[in-house]
């Protein structure tokens, strides 16, 4: 392990905090696998387990990762909870750590997750053996700011396509090319590889960085940032935010990328639907298995849509 | 038992949904229940039966305002309430019994929920859409070991217009966790008070914790009892009192049910009256059997002469409740069960199963769509294995038939019961 991987730490989830690990001197890399068959993974996992899930795993063992000197899970679902089992098994990174995050954005939750956090910060200052201190956390805080994990911007649009807003968990880039090949344009999306990460729509920085304690104000910023369909006590606030982004992308049509055996998006589209609808959106709905493999099927589902619009 | 077919024609009319909330037909589906005690394996059994028509008599005729929860929910908090418990996931259990399921998964489908999630969800909520279960008033949820019943019970609430009330539960225990998890334990208690209007009776809410603790030691003496070979109650049967553990601890009559259940366990065992004539091996069950009519125990206890002798959903995984302190006890019991957290957590659990009763192997029914349970599964079989203990993963679905293959399922169970043999 080279220089960098000693200091690489490796997560997968938007509530991640990654400003903690900057403020340690360690550098946070998202690890997004690429799309394909996981021979490999399927040996540990059953067949009807999230795809995306798998497809790290797979990544994991066949080595397609930088070296890392950890990775911090959420305990975002239980795909997620169980491949931190494997993860810790198989020993396939030096360090482990699991973060829950809670599943509503209220004061008490605040509280709760900011003492968690300061916990996180504990084990990995101990871990590797390098003091954290409040100053480094608030300059992470403050260089960390809105739109600089944007992964994907949104691309600019033709005046006379139809604008989409696409949703989903982890949105595969194939899909905004093909939106694009069908006539339409991407005018935002609501995804934790995407809108999730980086906009505060909710929160003024005045509000985030209240009070004396860093640690409240990083729970503040991810428990408070646009809602993931985990966050199921937190339905209204995902309501409003998505009203809220039809509004201010102006957008015409909706793709909901659903994806397979993913119990959140699967009731998650429910209320996307009844809420997009209910504004006179029409929703198209997208099964994905994280291998890319029924383009063609979307190809003519997109092209149905549209029509439509 | 020919008791399903006996309340399929009961409801098999045009006016079935509204029969449910009649007094007249749920009377006289009590009383037909009640003169049914020798179709039942189990005087317990019986008992349960009408104990748990009674609960949903209630919820139907609402003689209270009606709370659903989910089935890892500290039922103690609902009945130190004085509201009436509505269990939508045990109730789709019942509701593969009476026929409704090819009904309510079309019923399903119409509101988007597919075949790739857990069935138990999916039938409960085609049941409500299609009106077989009881309007509630309200609706609480722990986030804990199942994704889908917050996401699914949070779109009941929705639909209904209700309040949603979530107990948030971490994977860890320590203190901070269980500060967190009380407060929202007693913001929920009062909440649910007000909004219900009923009186927030912190006294009623202590009886409820003792009731528990009295169904808790209850159940703890039927398992002591249990683990003396040979068995005198088979697989199937000991799993129809499962509906206590997820519906009824803090109820009046839990720990009577887990009595009347020993004493019959003790008085078998006095008369020799074993489950099988010869018991070869003994098992442990993971995870919840099919509720639709199936071989497998058969097979395992006439072809192999295999006894299921306990349940992991049966295993009393807390400490005693302290009545002073509600909220706090409350939230240690949610916080210890052995499914949260690392798997190291149920892997140990399963370990004492093991040890406790003797067991020779394990069956791991890994019931379509349930994440939690299934995709730990191979390093449980592993560690298992690293043992000595045989493991069998039986792939089904606990509630659709449809994913039932009686071959396949035949295939595998022997091949199991030729490696344990």
């Amino acid at each position: 392990m080279g220089t960098r991987g000693q200091d690489l730490i490796g997560w997968f989830c938007s509530y991640t905090p990654v400003e903690l690990i900057r403020a340690l001197g360690l550098i946070p890399r998202r690890l997004l696998p690429p799309p394909g068959k996981t021979p490999r993974a399927d040996t540990y996992f059953t067949g009807n387990l999230c795809p995306y899930v798998k497809a790290i795993l797979e990544n994991a063992l066949v080595g397609e990762f930088p070296a890392l000197a950890g990775v911090v899970f959420v305990a975002s679902c239980n795909s997620m909870i169980h491949l931190s089992n494997i993860w810790r098994s198989l020993k396939l990174s030096r360090g482990v750590w699991v973060l829950d995050v809670p599943r509503r954005g209220d004061s008490v939750a605040v509280h709760y997750w900011a003492r968690r956090l300061k916990d996180l910060g504990g084990e990995l200052s101990a871990f590797f053996n390098r003091p954290l201190e409040e100053g480094a956390l608030w300059r992470a805080l403050e260089e960390e700011s809105p739109g600089c994990r944007l992964e994907r911007p949104a691309g600019g649009h033709e005046p006379s396509r139809p604008r989409l807003l696409l949703v989903g968990s982890v949105l595969p880039d194939v899909l905004r090319d093909m939106v694009e090949e069908a006539g339409m344009s991407v005018a935002y999306e609501d995804a934790c590889n995407a809108g999730r990460l980086v906009e505060n729509v909710n929160l003024t920085r005045t509000e985030e960085f209240a009070g004396s304690d860093p640690y409240l104000s990083l729970a503040r910023r991810y428990l408070y940032k646009p809602p993931c369909p985990r966050m199921v006590a937190d339905r209204d606030r995902r309501r409003a935010y998505l009203r809220e982004v039809v509004k201010t992308h102006r957008v015409q049509g909706a793709v909901y990328h659903a994806m397979k055996f993913c119990d959140l998006a699967m009731v998650d589209f429910a209320l996307v639907k009844d809420e997009l609808e209910g504004m006179g959106i029409p929703v198209l709905k997208l099964e994905g298995d994280y291998t890319c493999g029924n383009r063609g099927q979307w190809a003519t589902r997109l092209e149905a849509l549209r029509e439509m619009l | 038992m020919d008791l399903y077919p006996k309340l399929r024609s009961a409801l098999a009319e045009p006016l079935k949904r509204r029969a449910l909330h009649s007094p007249l037909v749920i009377k006289l589906v009590r009383q037909i229940l009640s003169a049914q005690k020798r179709a039942f394996p189990w005087e317990a059994s019986h008992l349960l039966a009408l104990k748990a028509i009674d609960q949903a008599a209630d919820a139907f005729l609402g003689r209270g305002p009606v709370v659903w929860h989910n089935v890892f929910f500290p039922t103690e908090l609902l009945y130190g309430l004085g509201v009436v418990p509505f269990a939508p996931e045990a109730a789709a259990a019942a509701a593969v019994g009476l026929g409704l399921v090819d009904e309510a998964f079309r019923a399903a489908d119409g509101r988007w929920f597919g075949t790739d999630g857990c069935s138990f969800h999916r039938l409960a909520l085609g049941c409500e859409v299609a009106g077989y279960f009881p309007r509630p008033q309200a609706v609480v949820c722990t986030s804990h070991l199942c994704d889908i019943a917050p996401q699914s019970l949070a779109l009941t609430a929705a639909r209904h217009d209700i309040p949603f009330h979530l107990l948030d539960v971490p994977q860890r225990a320590g203190p901070e966790e269980t500060r967190y998890v009380a407060r929202q334990l007693k913001e929920m208690f009062f909440s649910l008070a007000e909004g219900l209007r009923k009186e927030p009776d912190t006294e009623r809410l202590a009886e409820a914790l003792r009731r528990s603790n009295e169904a808790r030691e209850g159940l703890l003496r039927v398992s002591r009892l249990r683990r003396e070979p040979p068995a005198v109650i088979r697989g199937d049967e000991a799993h129809g009192f499962l509906y206590i553990m997820l519906t009824s601890f803090g109820s009046p009559w839990a720990a009577v049910v887990y009595d009347k259940w020993y004493e019959e366990l003790k008085r078998r065992r006095e008369q020799g009256r074993w489950a099988v004539p010869r018991e070869k091996i003994r098992l442990l069950w993971l995870h919840l059997r099919p509720y639709y009519a199936n071989d497998i125990f058969k097979i395992l206890e006439h072809e192999g002469g295999a006894v299921v002798v306990f349940e992991e959903m049966n295993h009393v995984y807390w400490d005693e409740l302290d009545p002073r302190h509600p909220f706090l006890s409350l939230a240690r019991k949610v916080l210890s069960h052995h499914g949260l957290g690392p798997l190291e957590g149920r892997l140990g659990a399963v370990k004492g199963m093991v040890e406790d009763f003797g067991v020779q192997g394990v069956v791991h029914f890994a019931h379509w769509g349930c994440r939690q349970s299934t995709a730990g599964a191979a390093l449980i079989q592993q560690a298992l294995r690293e043992q000595g203990i045989a493991f069998l993963n039986l792939d089904g679905d606990c509630v659709d038939r449809q994913k039932y293959a009686p071959g396949a399922v035949r295939t595998r169970l022997e091949g199991f019961l030729e490696l344990l043999g």
